[in-house]
This record gives C-alpha cells, sequence and structure tokens, in this order.
C-alpha cells in the first residue's frame, strides 16, 4: 500500500515538475547553441545574443528551482488540507504513512530539482570553458580541499557538511512549508492565508533560536578554548546539529497535527 | 442485530461554539439509516469524524468495536458533499487508483455503472458537468463492498431525474449486510428507502426512530415529521 502510494504521489507530482525540467534542458541547449553560433559564426551579435541567452537561462535555473519547490508546497497541501485530503485521510493507511509518503516524493523531487540544476550549470560551464569534465571535477575539487583547508577542516568533512547542507537544506525548506501549512488547517476560516502567517513565523522563530543557541554556544566555546582554535569546525558542526533540529522539530509539527488534529472542516 | 457504529457522548467544540454535544448514537448492521436535520445542525460534522477528517473534542466514536482509523477506513465507503477528486486524472485513472487502494473495490461494477450512465471512462474529471462529476463519485463509492456507506448530501445539486437514478444505484448496490448513512435535506425524495432516521439539532440527537415508528405512532411521513419537529 504504501508503495502504491509513492508510486501514484510520484506521478502526480511528476507531471508538473518533469515539464520545469523540459523547459530547464531547452534553456541549457539554448544556451549552448548560442555560445558556438557566437563562437563559429564570430559576428558580435551572436556574442551580444550569447549574453541575453545566459541571463535568460540564469532567471530559469532560478525560476525552475523556485517553481519545483513552490508546486511541490502546493500539492502537499491540496492533497493533504483541501478538498483533496478526503480522499487522501480516508485512504485505508496509516496517517504517519501517508505524511511519510508526500515527504518522502517531494524530498525526491527537490533533490533532483538541486541535482539537474547543478549538472545544467556545470554543462554549460565545461562547454564555454572548453574542458574536459575530468579537467573540470579536477578544478572542482582542488577547490573544494583548499576551501577546506582554510577553514582548518579535513575535505572529507567538509564534503559531508556540503552534503549535509544540500539535502537537509531541501528537507528543512520542505518541512517548514508542510509544518506552516498543518497549522494552518487548524484555522477554521483562510486556512491558507493561516498557513502562510504560520509558515513565516516557524521561520522568524528558528532563526531567532538559532541565533540565540549560536550566540549562547560561542560564548561558551570562547570560554572554553579562547580564541586559540579554530572555530570553523564548531560552527559547521552546530549549523549541521540546528538544522537536524528544526527538520526534526517541523516533522514533528506535521506528525502530531496529522494523527491527532486533523481538521478537514 | 451487531453495532456497526457507536458514538459515546461525542463533542466537537471550536472554540466556544459547541457543534457536536454528547452524541450518543448507535448504528447497526443492514439498516438505511437517514440523518436528518437542519442546516448546522452538525450532520456533515459527524460524519467528517465517522471517516476520521476530524477529530473528536471528546467522547468515542467506534466502528465495528475499534477506534476510527486504518480498519475502519478499509471498511467505510464515503461519499463528501463535495468534488474531491483530482481534476485533472481521467475517469479510468480515479478507478484504478481505487482499485489499487480499497481491496473491497469492484472495477467491473464501477465500468458496469458507468456505462449505464453514459459516461465515458476515458474523460478527464476537469471537463465534465458538476452533475456528472457528482455521479463519478457515487460510482466509486457504491462500487466498493463496504460495511458502511457514509453519503452525505448525495442528492443535492442533481435534477430529479438523476436522483432516481442515484438512489436507485444507491439501493441496488449495497450489500444487504452492510448500512447506508445518508445526510440529506430532500427527505421526500429518500424517505421511501430509509428504514430508520437520526433526527439532529444543534449538535444532539434528538430522535432515533424507526420509519415504521414515524408511520404508524405519528401517522405521518418522514418529510411530514421533519417539518413539524423542525418548524421555525
Amino acid at each position: 500500500m504504501l508503495g502504491k502510494l509513492l508510486k501514484q504521489e510520484l506521478k502526480t507530482q511528476g507531471k508538473t515538475v518533469f515539464v520545469m525540467y523540459g523547459v530547464l534542458a531547452i534553456a541549457t541547449l539554448l544556451t549552448i547553441v548560442s555560445y558556438f553560433a557566437g563562437r563559429f559564426a564570430g559576428a558580435r551579435i551572436f556574442s551580444a545574443i550569447f549574453v541575453v541567452v545566459c541571463a535568460i537561462y540564469a532567471m530559469t535555473l532560478v525560476v525552475t528551482v523556485v517553481a519545483n519547490f513552490i508546486s511541490l508546497c502546493f500539492h502537499f497541501y491540496q492533497s493533504m488540507y483541501s478538498a483533496q485530503g478526503y480522499l487522501t485521510h480516508t485512504l485505508p493507511m496509516k496517517s504517519t504513512q501517508i505524511l511519510h509518503v508526500k515527504i518522502v516524493a517531494a524530498f525526491a523531487y527537490m533533490c533532483l530539482t538541486g541535482i539537474l540544476s547543478i549538472a545544467s550549470f556545470v554543462t554549460i560551464a565545461i562547454v564555454v570553458d572548453g574542458q574536459s569534465f575530468a579537467s573540470f571535477f579536477q578544478v572542482l575539487v582542488k577547490a573544494f580541499c583548499d576551501t577546506a583547508q582554510e577553514l582548518g577542516v579535513s575535505s572529507v568533512w567538509f564534503a559531508l557538511f556540503f552534503l549535509l547542507l544540500f539535502f537537509l537544506g531541501f528537507l528543512n525548506a520542505l518541512l517548514l512549508f508542510f509544518a506552516g501549512s498543518s497549522i494552518g488547517q487548524l484555522s477554521h476560516r483562510s486556512k491558507g492565508a493561516f498557513g502562510i502567517a504560520a509558515t513565516v513565523g516557524l521561520y522568524y522563530a528558528s532563526q531567532i533560536v538559532s541565533l540565540i543557541g549560536f550566540f549562547i554556544g560561542s560564548l561558551i566555546y570562547a570560554e572554553k578554548f579562547g580564541t586559540v582554535h579554530n572555530p570553523a569546525p564548531w560552527a559547521m558542526g552546530a549549523g549541521s546539529l540546528l538544522l537536524i533540529f528544526w527538520v526534526a522539530v517541523y516533522y514533528m509539527i506535521c506528525r502530531i497535527i496529522v494523527q491527532k488534529h486533523l481538521n478537514l472542516e | 442485530m451487531s453495532a456497526l457504529l457507536e458514538c459515546r457522548k461525542l463533542t466537537k467544540r471550536y472554540k466556544t461554539k459547541e457543534v457536536l454535544n454528547q452524541v450518543n448514537l448507535t448504528l447497526e448492521s443492514g439498516r438505511m439509516i437517514g440523518l436528518l436535520g437542519p442546516n448546522g445542525s452538525g450532520k456533515t460534522t459527524l460524519i467528517k469524524m465517522i471517516n476520521g477528517l476530524l477529530t473528536p473534542t471528546e467522547g468515542e466514536l467506534l466502528f465495528c468495536g475499534g477506534k476510527i482509523g486504518e480498519q475502519s477506513k478499509r471498511h467505510i465507503s464515503y461519499l463528501p458533499d463535495q468534488t474531491y477528486l483530482n481534476m485533472n486524472q481521467k475517469v479510468r485513472d480515479v478507478i484504478a487508483f481505487f482499485e489499487d487502494f480499497y481491496e473491497d473495490f469492484e472495477k467491473e461494477r464501477a465500468y458496469d455503472m458507468l456505462k449505464k450512465l453514459q459516461i465515458s471512462a476515458d474523460d478527464r474529471l476537469k471537463t465534465l458537468s458538476k452533475g456528472t462529476k457528482e455521479k463519478v463519485q457515487l460510482v466509486l463509492v457504491m462500487s466498493r463492498r463496504a460495511k458502511l456507506y457514509v453519503l452525505d448530501e448525495p442528492i443535492a445539486g442533481v435534477d430529479p431525474a438523476v436522483r432516481d437514478y442515484i438512489l436507485k444505484t444507491i439501493i441496488s448496490n449495497y450489500e444487504p449486510e452492510a448500512s447506508v448513512l445518508i445526510a440529506t435535506h430532500l427527505i421526500a425524495d429518500i424517505e421511501n428507502v430509509l428504514d430508520e432516521v437520526v433526527l439532529i439539532q444543534n449538535g444532539r440527537v434528538m430522535q432515533h426512530l424507526s420509519v415504521d415508528e414515524i408511520r404508524s405512532q405519528k401517522g405521518k411521513s418522514v418529510d411530514a415529521y421533519f417539518r413539524e419537529v423542525f418548524k421555525c
């Protein structure tokens, strides 16, 4: 049953998401074509077109990520807390299973969006730079290692932090909205508006609490180690823990509301 | 007769407003029950609680002795008072969806009903009229071999001819050992098919009696009795 719902979920969300991937693919291709057109034709007009196409590409990239995020959030709200929720919540499944499927599907698409966006950007960079993928990758790894060294952390630790930030960042953003809309459905009127307000409220609350936590943590750190120690590993560790903490908080909000306070008036 | 559904002191409160107030109700198997009451009496709230869409503030709601949850949803077939399907899907997709998720769903029965109603399975839901969408939803709900059918205003908003067909569909498709709970205002249309009625007002169950009782003891039709009880 869980597998069936996941399949259904991926299929339903995929319809919108894949259209945007198509748009991104076309934008990438156009950018590459306009680059080669300028390079081989040599005319100035093509260089100007390339600049314009690059600008359009950058906008498409941003729009793809943002629109996908909005579409995933909208789908969650619609299928959980609007009229479609009547069907979702009368399926013979546990409410937590339904929630898990929604989160997994949205997270999978958000990660795919991130990976495809990076792949698209890297493809253009390789083509424009005229390098092979291997040499481009080497440059990237070197830059990565240099940054890690600069921060005084091991490259492996830095890579792990980077990956954690990438994936948990997406999960955090999705769950923030899911938690906000779950709180919103508790309201008896204007559930959507209340959901947005709750999302904004949760965001600021998390920022303030994190900042206070970070501040107190740094005071304790300074007290214990003084300024001799490199604070970068501490800051990265604390940042990761905070991210995990907020993911857990948002998840628990969704879980408790879906399980015990469903309010599909 | 065994208790199919049991409400014990069931209460739903929104801030200070009590939508359902200490409702005690027992429904048995094999009955056609009308849930009748004026607007805002708490019919839909009760129905949503039976389907797990609303959480009771107080009290208990049991289906076949167990709490509302995964198991009860396997056996309750629910028709809401509004369209709840994904409008971008085709009728065929929705049937496949129901077949996937409900073990008691009979695909052949659904296609048979669609054929009788002259609805194409390849039509997208968003291209259908309101009445046809309601028919599709009813087909989906009645194609299940459920223990309890909960129908919220199944005949509201459709013309009398369709109304007759819907009632015929309900009567001819539900399992004899199953019960049907119908919430409606259109009492005259359904009273001939009802076995018993639950009269609800201001979130309280006022009366729970059999249709025969109303006819023989009160000497009235259900519609006339409803008008008398809820006279403004």
